[in-house]
């Protein structure tokens, strides 16, 4: 299939995903805007299409690119967050952008030793920021335990503790069909991609030190950067010609359709009737 | 590397010298006091010396019934040397698991330089290995108690050492397949650990044994020697087999039927039928459901901050690693996964994941008890880790870092653990029983209330109660409580009530009785005329007389 038809066909299914039923699902607080809503979804939309150009700016081939931005569009804490009024979800949007924009100019000069030296002290800014600021708030005990349950499996895949601010406490940020595919990708980007890791590092850090930990949802900023690593995952896993390795991964996309109707049949459905119960929980613009 | 060659054996000699006396330091008063289950097996070991029979009778058990949750007894077996020459002590109970414990490291040694190929890491790795393992906060607490796994572990390992070097001698082999029986004596979990490493082995070896397939016969026949007991004591009664399983198994948990049907009543009864059953059916939710449980155990706040949280099996303020493993465990993973094609990469990731299985299949997760054998990959991926350091300051300086890592450990093992956490550890029965003898004289019934585990053993236990006498004497309904476990009633003039109501008890008490009460089920009453406090002098439990 040609790549531009592709690529349009994941962008109309980022849309529908988040677009669809947009004024009643999630239920409208007082404070719901639904043109707000809907700059979230465009947003939403948007990234997906800069998932794909970012792969492409990493050196990755077209098809990890697609699988990448396919990825990303039905990243459960994405679509959720494409649904309601998210800045976190705006912010992601012109944090890539920008990247996409700084990477092209900086790779072409081909300073990347000069990159990695000065990346660390650049990344390190906002976060020394708020650690001299709420140095009272942030010991590094729970600086770590942040981190930790940044990684921990049960946000990854099982249950979202953001769930007020938008989040599906059924699911987790991401399908665990995905895990392996994101192992995959990990080892095999690792040794070559050292930018990309780093980026997610620091957004891992950054998640982390923040003092409004976990209602800035800050981690969502690492959402474009797991669907490159989980396309790289998926682009590898489907070229291996071993039959009980084939079999394993038919195996696991055949789950992951059924984990996404899962998802949709709960975000859809039952989502609705457990937050209109808990509307007034709810603070600020939904 | 030639360095490490010629010096290996000293290296080893001095961590197991390490190890011996991190495992044998007051390892009767470091946990302070006899767990409930460590107790129970001290009990079992001395009625099998005494009389041939368990605490219930049965005449060289397979399975020990104990509080209903059918312990295997190979643990208990092993006590009984240690009973008979040093009496029915919290030592004896405990070395059995701390001799083996050590016996691990040296076992993971050998293991790793026969099962590494390549001949510049394999000493390094070995040695690194087992260092890692002597000084493991998981390992340490687990071979310094007497909770099965570490005799558990050491058996498979010993099982899986033979196994490698049977490759090439059959001798080794059929010893293998034996212990790998004998195994599943020793903890529960290793009847699912066992035979899928078995699996998991005959796979990688595959081609070997396809080969000369009668290279298995003798084997699989050794295997089964090993296992005609428990095959016996299984059809005799069933719960010799999955007696526990039954109790602690994920599907014994209501919660995922429960949540079955919250999603079907949320669906309402308009939605089609199909369609309900599609999204909500039982296979799905249990699936994720033990997927959950299993990722359960990577969790680094689990792993490497808070540990366990149920109580034995906590380290106060630390995770079951230290917090400095957690960057050459990601190193090692690192170093396993992106080589998977060698056969020893894939025989530790699937221990690895074969080790998470058991506990999977549980509720109260993660387990570090239940997932004990994740160790010997999990010391092998942070030793691989370890292995980067190639420079000398960076040698200097994680060393720096892992003796303070050790040296805060040993704090929290060795003094807090015992001063602020006793009651993690049961403490208070040793001196409540020692009480009780001194006075049972004067009294014609002697109540103790159950509510902190089951009382009865430690009267056993401490008393040395003559076996014979108590299997008579006992009386039991054998009905499970909600968590499967079985209550004792009483023996003798001992009486162990359940949920004791005190305020009805002081309406119409028993002439001539002492009340034994945990403080907390009477704080407001003051009338009691002995109390035994813990370490830091909060009351425990208070002694009534009527």
């Amino acid at each position: 299939m040609p790549l531009l038809l592709t690529l349009h066909l994941i962008i109309i299914q980022s849309a529908f995903l988040r677009l669809w039923k947009i004024t009643s699902v999630p239920p409208q607080t007082e404070n719901t805007v639904i043109i707000l809503r809907i700059l979230s979804a465009a947003a939403g939309i948007l990234l997906t299409w800069i998932v794909f150009y970012l792969a492409k700016q990493f050196n990755l081939s077209r098809k990890t690119a697609l699988l990448s931005a396919w990825a990303y569009s039905l990243f459960p804490w994405a679509i959720e967050q494409g649904r309601i009024f998210s800045s976190v979800n705006l912010s992601s949007a012109v944090l890539f952008l920008s990247v996409i924009y700084l990477l092209r100019y900086l790779l072409k000069k081909n300073n990347t030793k000069l990159i990695l030296r000065l990346a660390p002290f650049v990344f390190a800014v906002i976060p020394g920021i708020w650690y001299i600021k709420f140095k009272f708030l942030l010991p590094i005990a729970h600086i770590l335990n942040n981190l930790f349950i940044l990684i921990s499996p049960n946000l990854l895949f099982y249950r979202n503790i953001t769930f007020w601010w938008g989040g599906l406490s059924e699911f987790g940020i991401n399908y665990v069909t995905f895990l392996p595919f994101f192992l995959i990708g990990l080892i095999k980007q690792f040794p070559g991609k050292k930018i990309l890791m780093l980026f997610l590092a620091w957004v891992l850090i950054f998640s982390a030190f923040s003092p409004d930990f976990p209602e800035s949802r800050l981690f969502y900023l690492s959402g474009p950067l797991w669907s490159i690593l989980i396309g790289t995952g998926m682009t590898f896993s489907f070229q291996v010609r071993n039959k009980f390795f084939k079999t394993l991964i038919i195996c696991l996309s055949l789950f992951l359709i059924y984990e996404y109707g899962q998802l949709l049949h709960y975000y859809f459905r039952h989502y609705p009737i457990s937050v209109s119960g808990n509307l007034d929980k709810i603070h600020g613009i939904f | 590397m030639e360095f490490f060659k010629s010096k290996n054996l000293l290296f080893i000699f001095l961590i197991l010298i390490f190890a011996v006396i991190i495992r044998f330091y007051r390892l009767d008063t470091v946990p302070v006091s006899l767990y409930t289950d460590e107790a129970n097996q001290g009990y079992n070991a001395f009625s099998l010396l005494q009389t041939g029979r368990d605490e219930h009778g049965i005449f060289s058990p397979v399975s020990l019934r104990s509080f209903g949750d059918w312990k295997p007894p190979l643990q208990t077996w092993l006590m009984i040397p240690f009973v008979k020459i040093i009496g029915l002590t919290e030592k004896s109970v405990r070395l059995p698991s701390a001799i083996l414990g050590v016996a691990s490291v040296y076992l993971l040694y050998l293991f790793l330089i026969n099962l590494i190929t390549d001949f510049k890491q394999r000493y390094r790795i070995a040695l690194l290995s087992a260092w890692s393992l002597a000084v493991s906060p998981w390992h340490i607490l687990e071979s310094r108690s007497a909770m099965l796994v570490s005799v558990g572990m050491f058996f498979l390992l010993l099982a899986v050492y033979l196994f490698i070097k049977g490759i090439r001698n059959k001798t080794y082999l059929i010893l293998s397949f034996f212990t790998f029986g004998f195994s599943l004596y020793a903890y529960y979990g290793l009847r699912v650990v066992a035979p899928l490493l078995i699996l998991l082995l005959g796979v990688l070896y595959r081609r070997r044994f396809l080969q000369k397939p009668r290279y298995l016969f003798l084997p699989l026949a050794a295997l089964l020697i090993s296992i005609l007991p428990l095959i016996s004591g299984f059809i005799r009664n069933g719960d010799v087999l999955f007696g526990r399983a039954k109790t602690i198994s994920v599907f014994y948990d209501r919660g995922v039927k429960l949540k079955q049907w919250e999603l079907i009543t949320q669906d309402g009864t308009d939605a089609p039928a199909s369609l309900v059953r599609f999204y909500h059916n039982k296979p799905y939710l249990y699936l994720r459901r033990i997927t959950a449980n299993f990722l359960s155990h990577f969790d680094p706040a689990y792993l490497f901050l808070n540990g366990d949280m149920v109580q034995p099996f906590r380290i106060p303020g630390m995770g079951i690693m230290y917090l400095a493993d957690s960057l050459f465990l990601i190193v090692g993973a690192y170093w396993l996964l992106s080589d998977f094609r060698h056969r020893p990469n894939k025989l530790l990731i699937g221990w690895l994941i074969i080790s998470f299985i058991p506990a999977s299949l549980t509720f109260m997760v993660p387990a570090s008890n239940r997932t004990f054998n994740a160790l010997v990959p999990f010391m092998v991926m942070i030793a691989a880790g370890l292995t980067i350091n190639r420079n000398k300051t960076a040698v200097i300086v994680t060393s720096l870092i892992y003796t303070l890592a050790t040296a805060y450990f040993f704090r929290q093992y060795f003094i807090n653990l015992n001063s602020y956490h006793s009651d993690w550890w049961n403490y208070g029965w040793k001196e409540t029983v020692s009480q009780t003898s001194k006075i049972a004289g004067h009294y014609d019934n002697i109540v103790v209330a159950d509510f902190n585990g089951m009382p009865y053993i430690y009267y056993l236990f401490y008393n040395r109660y003559s076996p014979a006498k108590y299997q008579t004497e006992a009386i039991r309904t054998y009905t499970a409580d909600m968590f499967g476990f079985e209550h004792v009633e009483g023996f003798g003039k001992y009486l162990f009530p359940n949920n004791l109501d005190w305020s009805e008890v002081k309406r119409t008490p028993l002439k001539n009785t002492l009340y034994i009460l945990p403080a907390g089920k009477v704080m407001d009453d003051s009338n009691y005329f002995y109390e035994v406090k813990d370490p830091g002098g909060k009351p425990l439990y208070r002694f009534y007389e009527f």
